[in-house]
């Protein structure tokens, strides 16, 4: 098989992992007059927008298509009749200096389906890489999937020489993964996730001492050893996330970090399950993302639902979720609760609590707290940073808002102008069409506007 | 009284210079991309020889007053190549003469708002092209060379970046629209103006190799049942598809 046709088939069975970060890592060119290649730039580079309207920015592979496992949902399964393929570590170097050099990508990201053993998947990993950092000087991103199952020290080992490191935990649930899964098991996936976490809190607080920064306190070693079962889905650690901030890390240890992934709408959770897992993963294993991969049909089986088609909303609606608990300072049971365990489909997540919760408004965007400020809808964190910076030396007014990027359409109805006075605020049910999706809104002015055509009376948008 | 600049940056930041030694209260500086009236065209001075001294005497003042990032901005905002930038870059230094470090902080003025405007302008192009530059291997391992055509200056802002990637190997970027190019030289880097490629450059016979590889690699790389061309679109737009590898037939 000519390189061109394995390429094709290695990245196309790699793609249904969605994580495309060259993001968290500060790296110059640390052979720069000895011949060595690359940098990292810590908020990433986006290289390329696929057909998908994905970003490319890393040379996204597996070492191989043949797998072990047969994982029901999984393009690459055991009992798929696929063409299979396997690159040699030395291809997989050549192409990643030569996309590398003429600037395609950021790096290499990664995976492989499972031969021979956990282990043996995890030492050629191991090989790519060190290949990469020692014989070819190569600085630029690495990501690498840790193989569940592998031992810590291959673990351990690979992690000194990428930027970041990942393991899927596949499935919402215990359940889901053990019907849809099996051969994964739980303790193969958290085992290496706590590993990964441990390791890097540890290389991080030796960053800090050198640079000679007292740290917040970590919890002690007892805490951090294991129980050696892992944790109960959606329970967290016991370790409290670090605040290290992102500093050139001179014991080296996936200074980008860990992420994850898991399908959805495969199985049956709620979205509150959901992000309630993604807040624990979060908070207990110090992720940097959790990421959501609607659930795409690749195989027949009846372990698996039949879906019209992805789930692309839901996901959506779920990484709109995610942003909420990372940069609005919301907490998952704000977002969900046991009376809304589902996002709303017309309505952002945000904007959805703001309807919930008329008691918090209007916000005097004058006199109130930053928190607040970013609860509004309309105003994201930028709008937010600028409202709180300029508001010391100039009256706001609706006309400077707007040129601040605050969407002043949506956040009208919930903002306090001094000087200015209040929009009636409409009926909950007319506000709610008022400040649907764009695409929502459209629908619901069709159906009215053939409405009108049939009764031909007039009608309320 | 009307000022003149060649266009470069130096050659404005002379006239910014000579404008308050003079304590010029009216000043007016045009260069070769602001729209000159023509009723001044009589009047209209030569240009400033460009006074590296006197420059960085200018930006060290930004800084003093203003802050590290109000002197980033007056750069920026002059790459952007706005037909305005040099009324606003001068009202801007101005302001930071007047309220110091709190410049920046006064999003509501009109003025700042302008500045911030042009200058984000030039920092998302120069982001944009961090990734879409794409480099060919010239033959006889001569080094690397990418032509690009952007809309702002965003030339110098590419170089430290792209030099420190690259390490050993000879490179070279070249601005095609405005006939601009940055080149490696050892440890340091030289720029040409006004070049032209003429018989284009001799490219290595493994690039049509590695260029497929690429194309292949990128059309497997989408999802099939989440095409969304729309939104390729609005991240990759057509205007860059020139020189992108991955969209040449």
């Amino acid at each position: 098989m000519d390189l061109q046709e394995k390429l094709e088939i290695l990245g196309a069975g790699a793609r249904y992992d969605v994580s495309c970060s060259s993001s968290g890592s500060d790296r110059s060119n640390e052979g720069r007059s000895t011949g060595g290649l690359g940098n990292a730039m810590p908020s990433g580079i986006c290289h390329s927008w696929a057909d998908d309207g994905r970003c490319v920015s890393l040379l996204k592979i597996l070492f191989t298509n043949q797998c072990l496992y047969d994982c029901a949902y999984c393009l690459n399964r055991r009992s798929n009749p696929q063409k299979r393929a396997a690159f040699t570590v030395q291809e997989i170097v050549d192409l990643t200096i030569g996309f590398y050099k003429r600037n395609y990508i950021e790096g290499l990201f990664l995976s492989s389906g499972i031969f021979g053993s956990p282990d043996i998947t995890m030492e050629a990993l191991l090989r790519v890489v060190k290949t990469l950092r020692l014989e070819y000087q190569f600085y630029g991103y690495i990501h690498v999937k840790a193989i569940p199952g592998a031992s810590e020290d291959l673990i351990r080992e690979t992690g000194t020489y990428a930027d970041r490191m990942s393991v899927n935990i596949e499935l919402p649930s215990q359940s889901s993964l053990a019907l849809l899964a099996p051969d994964k098991k739980p303790k193969d996936i958290f085992g290496p996730m706590r590993l990964i976490a441990v390791e890097k809190e540890g290389a991080d607080q030796v960053a800090l001492s050198l640079e000679g920064i007292k740290s917040k306190t970590l919890p002690s070693a007892e805490a951090l050893a294991v129980e050696e079962s892992p944790p109960p889905y959606g329970q967290s650690m016991t370790t409290t996330r670090s605040s290290v901030p992102m500093k050139k890390n001179k014991k080296n240890f996936v200074p980008a970090g860990q992420s994850t992934q898991m399908i959805v709408g495969a199985s049956g959770e709620t979205d509150l399950e959901i992000l309630k897992l993604s807040s624990n993963l979060y908070q207990g294993y110090n992720l940097k993302r959790v990421y959501f991969s609607a659930y795409l049909s690749v195989n027949t089986d009846p372990r698996l639902p039949v879906l019209a088609g992805p789930p692309l909303l839901r996901e959506h609606r779920l990484y709109q979720a995610d942003w909420l608990m990372r940069f609005y300072q919301f907490e998952a049971q704000e977002i969900l609760d046991t009376v809304h365990p589902n996002l709303e489909r017309e309505v952002d997540p945000k904007t959805a609590w703001a309807l919930r919760h008329p008691e918090f408004f209007p916000v005097d965007l004058n006199k109130a707290e930053f928190s607040a400020l970013l609860r509004v809808p309309g105003l994201g964190p930028t709008s937010a940073r600028r409202i709180w910076k300029a508001r010391r030396y100039g009256r706001l007014t609706e006309d400077n808002l707007k040129k601040m990027g605050v969407v002043w359409r949506r956040a009208k109805f919930f903002v306090h102008l001094p000087g200015q006075t209040s929009v009636p605020t409409p009926p909950p049910a007319l506000l709610l069409a008022e400040l649907a999706d764009p695409v929502f809104r459209r629908e619901r002015e069709k159906r009215i506007n053939s409405l009108q055509g049939e009764l031909s009376f007039d009608m309320e948008p | 009284m009307i000022w003149n600049h060649d266009g470069s940056l130096y050659s404005f930041l002379t006239a910014v210079f000579k404008v308050f030694e003079v304590r010029d209260g009216a000043a007016e500086i045009f260069g070769p991309i602001s729209p000159h009236g023509d009723l001044f065209a009589d009047s209209v001075s030569t240009p400033e020889v460009p006074d590296e001294l006197l420059a960085k005497r200018v930006l060290e003042g930004v800084k003093k007053y203003g802050g590290v990032e109000a002197q980033s901005r007056v750069g920026e905002a002059f790459l952007s190549e706005d037909p305005a930038r040099e009324e606003v870059i001068l009202a801007f230094i101005r302001l930071c003469v007047n309220w110091g470090q709190s410049s920046l902080d006064r999003k509501t003025d009109p003025i700042i708002m302008a500045i911030e405007k042009m200058a984000q302008r030039t920092r998302r192009e120069c982001h944009c092209f961090l990734g879409i530059l794409r480099f060919q291997e010239l033959a006889g391992n001569a080094g690397l060379y990418a032509p690009f055509s952007p809309e702002t200056n965003v030339l110098p802002l590419l170089v430290p970046h792209f030099s420190d990637r690259l390490g050993t190997i000879p490179w070279m970027i070249h601005d095609v629209k405005r006939g601009i190019a940055a080149a490696s030289r050892p440890g340091s880097v030289e720029f040409f103006h006004e070049i032209k490629i003429e018989n284009g450059p001799e490219i290595s016979p493994d690039e049509d190799g590695f260029q497929a590889l690429w194309k292949g690699f990128f059309k497997a790389v989408a999802v099939p049942g989440r095409t969304n061309h729309k939104l390729q679109m609005s991240k990759l737009p057509k205007k860059y598809w020139g020189h992108l590898t991955e969209k040449q037939v």
